[in-house]
C-alpha cells in the first residue's frame, strides 16, 4: 500500500512538474534587415524550438539559422555565408533567459501578461544580454508568446557597411504558441 | 585624329554595353526567386525514419550530403503544429526524440495542418541540415519550401 501510494505520488509529482513546462517545436521568429534601397533581406523561420517553465520563468528559443526561408536565392545565399552568419560553423541562433519578476504572474489563469524577458541572445558563436518586452496570453493552458526587438548586428561580429542596403539594427519578431 | 575617334566611340560603346549587361545581371540576380518545389527533382528519396538514423549516426557527414538539397520523405505523420496560414509536419523517432520537421512553400500550409497524425504522405523540401537542440537533447532536421507529394 504504502508502495502505491509512494508510486502515485511520484507520479503526481512529475505530471506537475511536466505541466509547468511549456514547448513548442514551431516557434516563428522573423528577421527584418531591410532598408529603402534593398527590400530582400528579410526572413522567417517557422521551426524555432521555444520552452517556458511557468514556474520558474526561465525561457529559451533554439533555431536553426539555414531554415531561414528568404524569397531571393541569392540573398539566401549571402545570409548563410561566412562574413555573415556563417551557418556551417554556427548552425544555430540561441536565446536564454528569463521572464523577470515571474512570481508577479499566474499564467495558470487565462488572461494577458505583459512582461520582460531578459538573457543572452548568442548568434555567431557571440553572447549579448538582450532585454525585451514581450506579450504572454494565456488561454486554457496554452500560452500565446510575442516579442518585437532590434539587436545590433555589428555586437555579433557582423560588418553591414554603410548599412544603406541592410539595416544595421534589424528587427527581431518572435511568436510561440506554447503547449 | 579620325582613328582617335573611332578609337572613342568604340571604348564608349563597350562602356555602355557593359553597363547594360551589369544591370540587366543585377536585376536578373535581385528579382529571382526560388522555383516551386513541386517542378524541383529530388536529390534523394528516403523514408523518414532511415533519415533521421542517418543523421543520428553521423550528423556531419549527413548534413554534407542532404544540406540544400531537395529531398523527398516518406512516412507516418508524428504531430502537426500550426493553424491555417501556417502548419509544420513532424516525424518523431520515439526512442530518441530527435525528429524531422518541415516547413511549406506558400499555398500549401492549410493542405498540411488538415494531415492526422498516423497519416501516410510522402513530403518534399529543401533540407536545412540537423541542429542538436540542447533545450530537448534531441537532434532537429528542419526543411523549408516544403509540399505535400502524395
Amino acid at each position: 500500500m504504502k508502495k502505491t501510494i509512494l508510486l502515485f505520488s511520484m507520479l503526481a509529482v512529475a505530471t506537475l512538474g511536466f505541466a509547468q513546462v511549456k514547448q513548442s517545436t514551431s516557434a516563428v521568429v522573423a528577421f527584418d534587415a531591410t532598408t529603402p534601397k534593398d527590400a530582400l533581406p528579410k526572413a522567417e523561420n517557422k521551426t524555432v524550438i521555444a520552452q517556458l517553465n511557468t514556474k520558474t520563468g526561465e525561457m529559451g528559443f533554439e533555431a536553426a539559422v539555414k531554415n531561414f526561408a528568404f524569397s531571393n536565392p541569392v540573398i539566401q545565399e549571402h545570409f548563410n555565408e561566412e562574413r555573415w552568419m556563417s551557418s556551417d560553423k554556427f548552425p544555430a541562433f540561441t536565446f536564454e533567459g528569463k521572464i523577470n519578476d515571474v512570481q508577479q504572474y499566474n499564467f495558470a489563469k487565462n488572461g494577458v501578461y505583459n512582461v520582460t524577458v531578459t538573457g543572452q541572445m548568442t548568434v555567431k558563436g557571440k553572447s549579448n544580454v538582450v532585454t525585451t518586452p514581450a506579450t504572454i496570453e494565456v488561454k486554457n493552458g496554452t500560452l500565446m508568446a510575442s516579442a518585437n526587438f532590434s539587436i545590433t548586428l555589428a555586437d555579433y561580429g557582423i560588418s553591414v557597411g554603410d548599412g544603406s542596403k541592410i539595416a544595421a539594427q534589424p528587427k527581431i519578431t518572435v511568436s510561440a504558441e506554447l503547449k | 585624329m579620325q582613328n582617335k575617334k573611332k578609337w572613342l566611340r568604340w571604348i564608349l560603346l563597350t562602356v555602355v554595353v557593359m553597363a547594360l549587361a551589369g544591370g540587366a545581371v543585377f536585376y536578373y540576380v535581385m528579382t529571382a526567386q526560388f522555383a516551386d518545389t513541386t517542378s524541383e527533382k529530388p536529390a534523394y528519396s528516403i523514408s523518414a525514419m532511415d533519415l533521421l538514423a542517418e543523421f543520428q549516426l553521423n550528423d556531419s557527414a549527413a548534413n554534407r550530403k542532404y544540406t540544400e538539397q531537395i529531398v523527398a520523405v516518406s512516412g507516418l505523420v508524428s504531430e502537426v503544429e500550426g493553424a491555417d496560414t501556417s502548419a509544420t509536419v513532424k516525424f518523431v523517432d520515439t526512442l530518441t526524440g530527435s525528429y524531422l520537421i518541415f516547413d511549406f512553400q506558400s499555398g500549401v500550409s492549410r493542405k498540411a495542418a488538415a494531415l492526422q497524425p498516423g497519416d501516410s504522405v510522402t513530403l518534399k523540401g529543401s533540407c536545412s541540415g540537423s541542429i542538436y537542440s540542447r533545450l530537448r537533447n534531441a537532434h532537429m532536421i528542419s526543411f523549408k519550401r516544403s509540399i505535400i507529394v502524395e
